[in-house]
């Protein structure tokens, strides 16, 4: 045995786990080797130093703390320290709540189209937003090369009814829409607030479709811009839906014209031409609606179907030429 | 529960050297036993359970973030006051002071050995149960672990 297989085995001699072979040999090398039976002296001293360090002892009353843990906390202090969470553990959960509120509305929103029609049908109403309605008056100005004056001061908010009635609108929009779909030929026409395309539905033949002639109608409009037709068409429902029946449909078109401007509003038409079949829209001042009407009475017979309560200060009109 | 408290609080404070974290450990491993002794089918002693719970959850906290920084010699000193009368044998409170820094110097793996076989007299079956480690590695970790605290106590022997 040598020194190092002599010290591999001082903890086992240490807790006398020595085989009796084990032993001998062990107590043989040590009697012969000075180092290792010094270091066998030292290992011992260290172990029995070790052995010699007592127990620590719990502080006074732990076994009790203890016990009153393990039975738990009452119910009425669990739920105060739930609400009165710490700020630093409550404010990122608030916080990561918000977010995921404001994902799943803004998720919902884009998912849902009947959400972003009833956010949209309040800002496509009786009267544009303020900021908006400069702008289109002057691309409605374009298309017809009428000589505008001024650009219009900003609207007013719509009336409490006024604003109820466009919600009407777009719910009745909605409502014959659908018809639409399920029997074309038999819907109903379309009540104040209805737009331009749905007024040509209505007079669209039994069995036709209707997206044809709109089809032909925007390839004829060299006039407008198509894009400058959208925006007028996007502008929302009509205040004022009419029925005109010229006498002369020869020179309907240069008449309303001259109506039109002189009453200080702009046309637009879907056809390079007006003429019975045809609708157009005209948007004049509140004030210069007495004018426009008086007008059209001189072109022909001027029924007005149906009509807002009120009328904001541009006025929207559909008229639906007949013979 | 009372009679395994102080041995319990003993070898967390052992293994710590901190009586606060001590009592933390040892109140966690009675609630742990408390709420999962239905689970306890006796195929093991009571106390190697207890030994296991101890010495994992004392492990887990000298591998805590930021443990490296409380542990130092101030808490060693501290180790060796923990006690009413440590280390009764001892010669002197340098050596006493000394011994506790060399276990607490030593590889957390050695040290937890060491403190059940040396300082708390376990046998080497029940410290490798509780520390689910072959016998021969208890041997031999346990042996290490003597041999390091001669060498770091040499100048007490010569």
């Amino acid at each position: 045995m040598n020194c190092h297989e002599a010290r591999e085995l001082f903890s086992a001699k240490m807790d006398d786990l020595l085989t009796a072979e084990q032993r001998a040999a062990l107590d043989g090398h040590l009697q012969g080797c000075a180092d290792c039976r010094r270091e066998w002296e030292r290992f011992r001293q260290t172990v029995s130093l070790l052995h010699s360090v007592g127990e620590a002892r719990a502080p006074a009353g732990f076994a009790t703390r203890v016990m009153q843990a393990s039975r738990g906390e009452p119910w009425h202090r669990r739920l105060i320290r739930n609400v009165f969470l710490p700020l630093h553990v409550r404010l990122p959960l608030e916080v990561a709540a918000l977010l995921l509120v404001s994902t799943l509305a803004i998720f919902l929103y884009r998912q849902t189209p009947e959400i972003q029609r009833a956010v949209e049908a309040p800002q496509s109403g009786v009267v544009a937003p303020a900021s908006e309605a400069p702008s289109k008056s002057a691309e409605a100005e374009q298309v017809q090369g009428y000589t505008k004056t001024e650009a219009e001061p900003p609207t007013a908010p719509a009336p409490a009814e006024e604003r109820e009635g466009t919600l009407r609108g777009a719910k009745d929009r909605d409502q014959f829409a659908r018809k639409q779909e399920a029997a074309p030929a038999s819907a109903p026409p379309p009540a104040v607030g209805g737009r331009l395309d749905a007024a040509r539905e209505v007079q669209a033949p039994r069995g036709q479709d209707v997206q044809a002639p709109r089809a032909k109608d925007s390839q004829k409009s060299v006039p407008a811009k198509p894009e400058s037709k959208a925006a007028a068409r996007a502008q929302g429902p009509f205040h004022l839906m009419g029925l005109l029946r010229p006498k002369s449909p020869a020179t309907l078109d240069a008449e309303l014209n001259d109506v039109v401007k002189q009453a200080g509003g702009i046309l637009v038409r879907d056809a390079d031409r007006v003429g019975p079949g045809s609708i157009v829209e005209v948007v004049v001042p509140r004030d210069a609606y007495p004018r426009l009407e008086e007008g059209l009475r001189r072109i022909g017979d001027f029924t007005i179907e149906t009509r807002a309560k009120a009328f904001p200060d541009q006025v929207r009109i559909g008229l639906r030429i007949s013979n | 529960m009372l009679t395994y408290q102080h041995r319990i609080f003993s070898i967390a404070l052992r293994m710590l050297g901190d009586r606060g974290d001590a009592q933390e450990v040892a109140q966690e491993v009675f609630l742990r036993v408390h709420r999962s002794i239905g689970r306890f089918r006796g195929e093991a002693k009571l106390s190697t359970w207890l030994y296991a719970i101890t010495s994992r959850l004392c492990l887990n906290r000298l591998k805590a973030p930021g443990r490296a920084q409380r542990a130092g010699e101030g808490t060693l000193a501290r180790v060796a006051n923990g006690h009413p009368n440590p280390g009764a044998t001892l010669e002197a409170g340098e050596m006493q002071a000394a011994l506790h820094r060399a276990i607490s110097a030593l590889d957390e793996e050695r040290r937890i050995v060491v403190v059940l076989r040396d300082l708390h007299g376990l046998a080497y079956e029940e410290i490798a149960a509780a520390l689910e480690l072959p016998l021969n590695t208890v041997r031999s970790r346990l042996h290490r672990a003597r041999m390091e605290l001669k060498e770091r106590l040499e100048r007490f022997w010569s």
